[in-house]
């Protein structure tokens, strides 16, 4: 009976052992695909007109996220034909260089939405988002009615784009400064709408005019 | 890809399929036949040290 | 006087609790976000109760709160079985209980409330996320601290693929979870775009590599040769299929983004490693099913025996069917639809609820200093609707994703689309009802489960329960000097 159970002294090592080597088999992998996209993405200057989001579209897209509308809708068409002919020209990774977290996507209940901006008047996505099926009997989205009732707060605004900042977004004083104006007002449900209405159309800031329109 | 690195990973893959086969031959060595034959029978034994303690000595 | 050492159960038990409630709550939630998709009267226009808002609510609840509370609860009775061992820091122990409750509680509370990072599968807020890493580092000296103060002199494998879990699980929960915070309620990941989807899909499909698959693979590797009483079929062929199941793994994560805005070479490597997985894969689900030659007779009289067949049989499925949607052609059809749903319960509800409801049952009336489980009809009952939902739900969601993927391919003969995608919306949608038919048999199932476990722990709720003794030999060696964790006091 006895020599079935060998009280080992050093077996701390032999479980450390295995524990290091575990560590380094599980971390090769990772670090040699995701390496060489962190370097890449350090040396790779956004391409000219891709500015950060503005305030609005920002605040736009932290409800898009916050309501988890890419578990149903993707932004990213993909690199095959009958999705460049359902949805326009394939995504490039330079169009989601200022999402965080990244919008791909892994699910289509809904269409993908990575061109979806101008496709649709302001007043339809506001009665689509209120009610649905309103404008589109058979879909089976959920409606977001509470949306038009919460305004948005500037300097929670101008608090994550301090935080993009350090982050690496190239946001100047005066976009921070200037945030507080421009959404003073606003409802979450607009902002949502000016950042569905900027996606594929330009990465790029727009003046309150545009989105006004 | 960087060519660096592109042959950084080929090296690697090749650096892992060795370790493979290294694993397989030394888990095959007649050596550990008779632990790992115990080692098998390991989960059998969880019923047969039943054992209770003295009375008295509920939790 | 002689040694006296117990196994400590208890902390067992209340995981085993707690993965019967959280199994029903997780599972209950996704029943009522199926029921939306057929009915979208039932969001109720609540924010809280919307889709969007609870399907994180349902995958979190069934995958770390019901597959996390059922992987520690086996993994510190199968620790202690193997080593021969009481489990070390008993406090510790019993503070990743309280903890991963803690943490299960507070991300089940916050993320209908819009406090969510939205990343697949890692979607708590940062204050939950370092709640869980301090729990998980917890675990992970709990679990090693027993390993070191074992009385068997090999590891045996079953601690491997829990060590692989444990280990990993903490690498990718950091790497994926690094975030600036902007106020206790938002925080924005420290990577963006391409790489981001990179990180995530290396955490997402390695939290299914580690947390559903080496975690389980644990449970499995201790749980089957007890339940069949046979010895393992091939040891050695476990110590090949660990490493390389482990080694290759980490490599195919970028499959889940094939024909993306990612690297052309990524994508390549993702798919070959996708496939090569397919050996150690089904060399795993192989070992446990061979270690059932010659007493196949078990699946007559033993209902636990049955899950844990099963559940091998759609291991083997699934990961198959994952190599074989990792293929770029493959891809290209199933990718955004409903057939990843498919796949993905085939392997929650085939492969790990079942191996864990047949572990459970195999665990339980040992934990609780029963004979066996209160009701043997309860157990086949549950069998036979766990596989019809099953079966249902599976087969409802390939319809529904093949008809998607070729509808939304579709052309006509001028080349332009055939169908819109509302179309292909309204086709599926009988199918999501069907679905909604399955969940609820799954979701039913596991309340007769719940029954039966409340009953068989009678026992238990008057603390009748005599602690189990470690099998320990008559003469020990003396510890040495510096020795540790200490050894432990005797008792007696």
């Amino acid at each position: 009976m006895a020599s079935r159970y060998r009280y080992i002294e050093a077996i701390e090592k032999h479980a450390g052992l295995l524990g290091v080597l575990i560590a380094i088999m599980v971390s090769i992998g990772g670090l040699a695909e995701i390496t060489p996209l962190l370097a890449k993405a350090r040396a790779v200057e956004p391409a000219p007109g891709y500015a950060p989001y503005d305030a609005l579209r920002l605040a736009g897209k932290d409800v898009y996220v916050r309501e988890g509308c890419q578990t149903c809708h993707s932004q990213m068409i993909r690199t095959l034909r009958f999705e460049t002919q359902r949805y326009g020209d394939y995504s490039v990774a330079s169009e989601s260089v200022y999402d965080r977290p990244f919008q791909w996507g892994s699910k289509r209940t809904g269409p993908d939405l990575a061109r979806v901006g101008g496709k649709y008047s302001d007043e339809w996505h506001r009665l689509h988002l209120l009610d649905p099926r309103r404008v589109v009997p058979d879909s089976t989205m959920p409606a977001y009615p509470w949306l038009k009732d919460k305004e948005l707060d500037g300097a929670d605004i101008q608090a994550r784009m301090r935080v993009l900042r350090r982050l690496g977004d190239p946001y100047t004083d005066a976009d921070i400064e200037g945030a507080p104006a421009a959404v003073a007002g606003r409802t979450e449900l607009d902002a949502l709408i000016a950042y569905l209405q900027g996606l594929g159309v330009r990465n790029a800031s727009t003046t309150e005019q545009e989105i006004a329109q | 890809m960087s060519p660096m690195w592109a042959h950084g990973v080929g090296v690697m893959i090749v650096l892992l399929m060795l370790t493979f086969i290294g694993i397989w031959i030394w888990a095959w060595l007649p050596f550990h036949k008779r632990d790992f034959d115990r080692l098998a029978r390991l989960p059998m034994h969880d019923n047969e040290s039943r054992a209770v303690l003295d009375d008295g000595e509920r939790r | 006087m002689p040694r006296r050492e117990t196994y400590n159960d208890r902390v067992v038990r209340l995981f085993l609790l707690a993965a019967a409630v959280w199994g029903i709550v997780g599972m209950a939630i996704g029943v009522l976000a199926a029921a939306q998709l057929t009915w979208p009267a039932l969001n109720f226009d609540t924010s809280w109760l919307t889709f969007s808002r609870i399907r994180s609510n349902h995958t979190f609840g069934v995958i770390f709160a019901f597959g996390g509370s059922a992987l520690m609860g086996t993994c510190y009775y199968v620790v202690q079985r193997t080593s021969h061992a009481r489990l070390a820091f008993g406090r510790l122990a019993m503070f990743t209980f309280w903890g991963w409750q803690a943490a299960c509680l507070l991300a089940m509370a916050t993320m209908p409330f819009g406090i969510t990072q939205q990343k697949e599968y890692a979607e708590p807020e940062w204050f939950i996320d370092l709640l869980i890493a301090v729990v998980w580092v917890s675990f992970g000296v709990v679990f090693f601290g027993t390993l070191a103060r074992r009385r068997i002199k090999h590891i045996y494998v079953a601690n491997w693929y829990y060590g692989a879990f444990i280990i990993a699980v903490g690498l990718l929960h950091i790497v994926n979870n690094l975030a600036v915070p902007v106020s206790l309620t938002k925080s924005y990941p420290i990577y963006s775009g391409m790489v981001d989807a990179m990180v995530q899909w290396w955490y997402g499909h390695n939290a299914v590599a580690f947390f559903l698959t080496a975690g389980f693979l644990g449970m499995m590797y201790y749980f089957v040769p007890r339940q069949a009483q046979q010895p393992l079929w091939s040891y050695r062929f476990s110590i090949v299929n660990f490493w390389a199941l482990i080694s290759v793994y980490m490599w195919a994560g970028s499959h889940h983004l094939l024909y993306t805005a990612l690297p052309d070479w990524v994508q390549s490597v993702g798919m070959v490693f996708s496939l090569v997985l397919l050996m150690p894969s089904l060399g795993s689900a192989a070992n446990g099913l061979l270690t059932f030659n010659g007493s196949w007779d078990k699946l007559e009289t033993d209902p636990a025996a049955k899950f844990m067949v099963l559940a091998l049989v759609f291991y083997a499925a699934s990961t198959f069917e994952g190599s074989m949607l990792a293929i770029k052609t493959a891809n290209s059809l199933s990718h955004y639809t409903d057939w990843t749903v498919a796949h993905v319960h085939s392997g929650s509800i085939g492969w790990v609820a079942m191996i864990t409801i047949g572990s459970l049952y195999a665990m339980a009336p040992r934990a609780l200093d029963q004979p066996a489980m209160h009701s043997r009809g309860a157990m086949e009952l549950h069998f036979w609707m766990h596989t019809a939902g099953l079966l249902l739900y599976v087969a409802a969601m390939w319809a529904a994703g093949i008809t998607e993927g070729l509808m939304w391919r579709a052309t006509n003969p001028d080349g332009s689309l055939a169908y819109s995608f509302l179309e292909s919306l309204v086709a599926v949608k009988p199918y999501y009802a069907l679905r909604l038919l399955g969940g609820l048999l799954v979701l039913g199932g596991m309340v007769v489960m719940a029954w039966n476990l409340w009953h068989t722990a009678a026992y238990a709720r008057a603390n009748l329960i005599k602690p189990i003794l470690v099998p320990i030999p008559e003469t020990i060696p003396e510890p040495a000097e510096n020795q540790f964790p200490p050894p432990l006091p005797a008792r007696g």
